[in-house]
C-alpha cells in the first residue's frame, strides 16, 4: 500500500481527498443499513467450513489403519509365542468338526472339546 | 499395552480436536474482524456501481458468504483481493441480469405500448440522468462526488474505489480486478483525470 500510481501530487492529493471523502460517507451509513450488514456478516460466518470436519475422514481413516496394523501385530506375535492354533489347521479342524460322524451338540461344549484336542497334540508332541 | 495406546492414542486425539477448535474460532474472530472492517466501503462501493441500496446489500452479503464459504481456511492476507474480486464479479453479474432484464421487458412493453400515445410525463427527463459536470454547477455536494464516480467507466471506476477509497496497493488491486499492475495504473490514472475534470479543483 506504498507504491503510488505515476501520477503528479495534485493528482495524488486529489484522488486522496476524493478518497477520504467516500470513506468518511461509508462510514456514516443509518441504523438499518448496519444492522443488515451486521445480518450479513453473520451469515457468512454460518458458511464457514469447520476445519476440523474437513480433517475428520482423514483422522477416521488413520485411526482404522492404525487398529488394523495393531490388530495384524498382536495376532502376529500369537503365531511366533504358539499361543494359538495356526490359521490352516483351526480351519481344517472346523471342517473335521462339521463333517464327522459325532453330533453337533457337542459345539455347545466346545471349549472342553478345543482343551481336549490340545491335550491330544501335547501328548502326541511328547510321546 | 493395547488399553495404554488406546489411551494415549485418544489423548492425542483429544489435544488435537482441541487445537482444531482453537483454529477453527480464531479463524472465525479473523473472519469476522476482516467482514466487519471492509463491509462498510464493501457496500458503498457496491451502491456506486448498481445505483440500488437494496441491490447492493444482496450483492454484499453474497460476496462475504462466497468469501466465507470458500476461502475461510486461506491465509487472512489474502482475503482482500479475493473480497473484492467476488464483489466485482458479483457487481457484474448484477449487471448482466439486469440487462437481459431490460431486454426482456423492454421489448414486452414495447408490444403492449406499440397502440398507446406517448406519455409526456414518461417523456421527461430523469433528474437522476443528469450529467455529472451539470450537477457539479447546480452546487450538489458529496451527491457530486457520487455522481462523478458513478459516470466513470466501470473498470475504471473499480481501479479507484480500490485505490483511493479502500487503500489497496497496484498489486493487489491488480489481483482484485483480475488483471495486470499495467492495466490497473491505466484505469487508475484515466479515473483520476476524469474526476478531476468533471469535479475540479476545489477538492483539493
Amino acid at each position: 500500500m506504498t507504491d503510488r500510481p505515476a501520477a503528479d501530487n495534485t493528482d495524488d492529493s486529489f484522488a486522496e481527498a476524493v478518497g477520504a471523502r467516500l470513506r468518511s460517507d461509508a462510514s456514516h451509513l443509518d441504523a438499518a443499513t448496519l444492522s443488515k450488514l451486521n445480518q450479513a456478516r453473520q451469515a457468512a460466518l454460518e458458511a464457514m467450513p469447520d476445519p476440523g470436519r474437513r480433517h475428520l475422514p482423514w483422522l477416521g481413516a488413520a485411526v482404522a489403519a492404525a487398529a488394523a496394523l495393531l490388530a495384524v501385530g498382536l495376532w502376529r506375535t500369537d503365531i511366533q509365542t504358539g499361543d494359538a492354533a495356526p490359521p490352516a489347521l483351526a480351519a481344517q479342524a472346523d471342517m473335521d468338526l462339521l463333517l464327522g460322524d459325532e453330533p453337533l451338540d457337542m459345539i455347545e461344549d466346545l471349549e472342553f472339546f478345543a482343551w481336549l484336542a490340545a491335550e491330544e497334540l501335547d501328548a502326541g508332541a511328547s510321546g | 499395552m493395547p488399553s495404554v495406546v488406546l489411551s494415549l492414542s485418544s489423548r492425542s486425539c483429544g489435544a488435537a480436536d482441541g487445537l482444531l477448535e482453537g483454529s477453527n474460532l480464531d479463524q472465525r474472530r479473523a473472519m469476522d474482524r476482516f467482514l466487519a472492517g471492509v463491509e462498510r466501503r464493501a457496500f458503498r462501493i457496491a451502491v456506486l456501481a448498481v445505483n440500488n441500496e437494496h441491490d447492493a446489500l444482496d450483492i454484499v452479503q453474497d460476496a462475504m458468504i462466497r468469501l466465507a464459504r470458500s476461502y475461510g481456511g486461506r491465509d487472512s492476507q489474502e482475503w482482500a483481493p479475493l473480497f473484492y474480486r467476488i464483489l466485482q464479479n458479483r457487481i457484474l453479474d448484477h449487471h448482466r441480469r439486469q440487462s437481459v432484464r431490460r431486454r426482456l421487458f423492454g421489448w414486452i412493453d414495447r408490444r403492449a405500448d406499440a397502440d398507446e400515445a406517448p406519455d409526456p410525463i414518461a417523456e421527461a427527463a430523469d433528474r437522476e440522468q443528469v450529467q455529472p459536470e451539470h450537477r457539479v454547477a447546480m452546487g450538489a455536494a458529496i451527491e457530486d462526488v457520487d455522481a462523478a464516480v458513478r459516470a466513470l467507466p466501470a473498470r475504471q471506476r473499480e481501479a479507484f474505489l480500490l485505490r483511493a477509497m479502500e487503500g489497496m496497493d497496484v498489486a493487489a488491486t491488480a489481483a482484485a480486478m483480475g488483471c495486470s499492475q499495467g492495466s490497473v495504473k491505466t484505469h487508475y490514472s484515466r479515473a483520476v483525470h476524469r474526476l478531476r475534470e468533471i469535479l475540479g479543483d476545489h477538492w483539493l
